[in-house]
């Protein structure tokens, strides 16, 4: 965010641009715009979309408000309370939100409209279900026009798809390099030899990127070139069945068994469960960050008590399998995502403002690091002193659980290290923790020796 | 105008409509179709290469989206069409077989 409470994600739209006013986020509409806003709100499409929860609904507020004199109107978007981005996001997680980008673009077309750009970055999660957030990405669709926003869908969406589909889950990081998108040169490179036989993926990344390359250096006269409608829809309508077609199951069984692992017996799980649960009535919650979520299990008692959760996970089998429950389940309250704690989300794009890092986007009201501690400080040589400046610097309530060095778990660890965690006590673990928070209550839980703790950070 | 490969096909004023596949049943769809299949036979036999990061992709993509949109609108049609030739004959063959129990 700039000084002027512009925000740095929205810098690039000459159509308009978010900002902060009193707390609130808002946007302003320039002048140069008005016709597509008209339009947009007139036609009822804006009315479509937003009853069918595809686009983020708005109220128009005073235009007193607008940052510069070019201004049309100026907006009040319902809130989003968490914002997400699509290298965190599950292989369903960014199909869904491929799947909703076309499917408002069909229905744009039905208003005489078209998405002037398909970013994934326009996609948030919210109440469960992807939504575009962004009402300014509306254009008039001018007979014989092509989709200006063909690449970018390609880049943000059906690449990335593709490569997790056909090559390996984990290169959705590559979102994570490449702000516009995985470039298509590098998709065709790394996908399979086999994916030239699928006609979708050879047209849109292959015969694509091969395209890209013929072209870079010629000059073709786009105005006098024209697709009908009928192709424009029939484009549509290919790259919607070539998402439809790319699927991905999990296949392993590293975390989602550890359930049912001898960590805890059913009767101590559901002990465990309860003091969570009675911890959070403690505190009330609005948004609880549940790091090393696993599949959801207490991501979900903090969600049952009306809290939202943001379940993280490091491994991107549980994430794909805690989406898919809460689909399932038709979960309004969890947003399960991909973060590896060690080294989260940074800032990203110009001047690191674009994206924001995982500690902007806190403090949580509450954080759960449940049996997380000593994978911390055993696998990745943490000190107690650095895991607690992270979690008082990401929530203002902390729900976390110690288990000691006689654990099995701690000691599964162990076995191919040498223990050099002289200092892995829990009158150690309980003195760094100190430093920055106040031990509210604590309780032993059944059938371990594992501690639960409630505390709330000093001066929160 | 531009050329779209070479070498180019010789065109007179007005058959410059290669990449015009929209779909529409016109009468130079004969030569569009001809030469998207060309298109996309050279770029198939195309060496692999880096692309480099500073040239402009957007006129490649917008090639290539008039080529796909072209090709996907003519196959939405032919189902359309073919979808009408199944309709005829079913409902020419059902009456056929009604008109068989008819007589039986």
């Amino acid at each position: 965010m700039t000084s002027s409470g512009v925000l740095s994600s929205s810098f690039r739209d000459p159509s308009g641009f978010l900002f902060q006013e009193a707390g609130s986020l808002l946007r302003q509409v320039n002048e140069s715009y008005r016709e597509n806003y008209d339009h947009l709100m007139t036609s009822g499409l804006h009315e479509t979309l937003t009853d069918k929860g595809l686009l983020i609904p708005h109220q128009e507020a005073s235009t007193d408000l607008a940052r510069t004199e070019d201004a049309y109107r100026v907006l009040k978007p319902q809130p989003v309370p968490f914002i997400s981005y699509p290298y965190e996001w599950c292989f369903s997680q960014l199909k869904d939100a491929a799947l909703l980008t076309l499917d408002v673009q069909k229905k744009a077309l039905d208003f005489g409209m078209t998405l002037k750009d398909a970013s994934a970055y326009n996609v948030q999660f919210v109440r469960g279900k992807p939504v575009l957030i962004d009402t300014l990405s509306f254009d008039l669709y001018r007979e014989g026009q092509l989709w200006p926003a063909y690449r970018q869908f390609c880049q943000h969406f059906l690449a990335p798809l593709a490569l997790m589909s056909y090559k390996d889950v984990r290169l959705n990081q590559l979102l994570r390099t490449y702000i516009d998108g995985v470039p298509l040169d590098l998709a065709g490179a790394l996908l399979p030899f086999g994916t030239r036989l699928i006609f979708s993926l050879l047209s849109h990344i292959h015969l694509h990127a091969r395209s890209q390359k013929h072209f870079a250096e010629r000059t073709v006269d786009t105005d006098q070139r024209s697709m009908s409608l009928r192709s424009f829809q029939a484009l549509i309508d290919n790259l919607e069945s070539a998402v439809r077609k790319l699927k991905w199951r999990p296949q392993g069984e590293l975390w989602r068994d550890y359930y049912e692992e001898s960590s805890y017996t059913s009767d101590a799980l559901e002990a465990k469960k309860r003091l969570v649960g009675q911890y959070l009535d403690r505190v009330r919650p609005n948004i609880v960050w549940d790091l090393g979520a696993n599949v959801g299990l207490f991501s979900r008692v903090a969600s049952d008590s009306g809290a939202l959760a943001i379940s993280f996970d490091v491994d991107p089998e549980c994430v794909e399998l805690n989406y898919l429950e809460s689909l399932r389940r038709d979960e309004e309250h969890i947003l399960p995502l991909l973060l590896d704690l060690t080294n989260p989300s940074p800032g990203m794009g110009w001047q690191h403002e674009e994206r924001m890092s995982l500690m902007e986007r806190g403090p949580a009201d509450a954080v759960l690091a449940l049996a997380l501690i000593h994978h911390l400080a055993i696998s990745n040589n943490l000190p107690f002193g650095k895991i607690a400046d992270f979690l008082a610097r990401v929530g203002n309530s902390l729900i976390v659980e110690f288990v000691p060095k006689g654990d099995q778990q701690v000691q599964r660890l162990l076995a191919s290290r040498e223990d050099i965690f002289t200092e892995y006590t829990q009158q150690e673990f309980e003195a760094a923790l100190g430093q920055h928070f106040e031990i509210v209550d604590s309780s032993g839980l059944p059938d371990s020796n594992r501690t639960l703790y409630l505390m709330t950070r000093r001066g929160a | 105008m531009f050329t779209l490969l070479t070498p180019a096909p010789v065109r007179k004023k007005g058959q410059n409509a290669v990449l015009t596949l929209d779909g529409e049943f016109k009468m130079r769809r004969s030569v569009c179709l001809t030469n998207a299949m060309i298109f996309v036979t050279i770029l198939l036999l195309a060496s692999t290469g880096t692309a480099y990061a500073y040239v402009d992709p957007g006129t490649g993509s917008y090639v290539i989206q008039l080529l796909i949109a072209g090709l996907a609108g003519i196959a939405f049609a032919i189902k359309i069409y073919w979808g009408r030739i199944k309709g005829l004959f079913s409902r020419s063959s059902s009456e056929g077989a009604g008109s068989e129990g008819d007589d039986q």
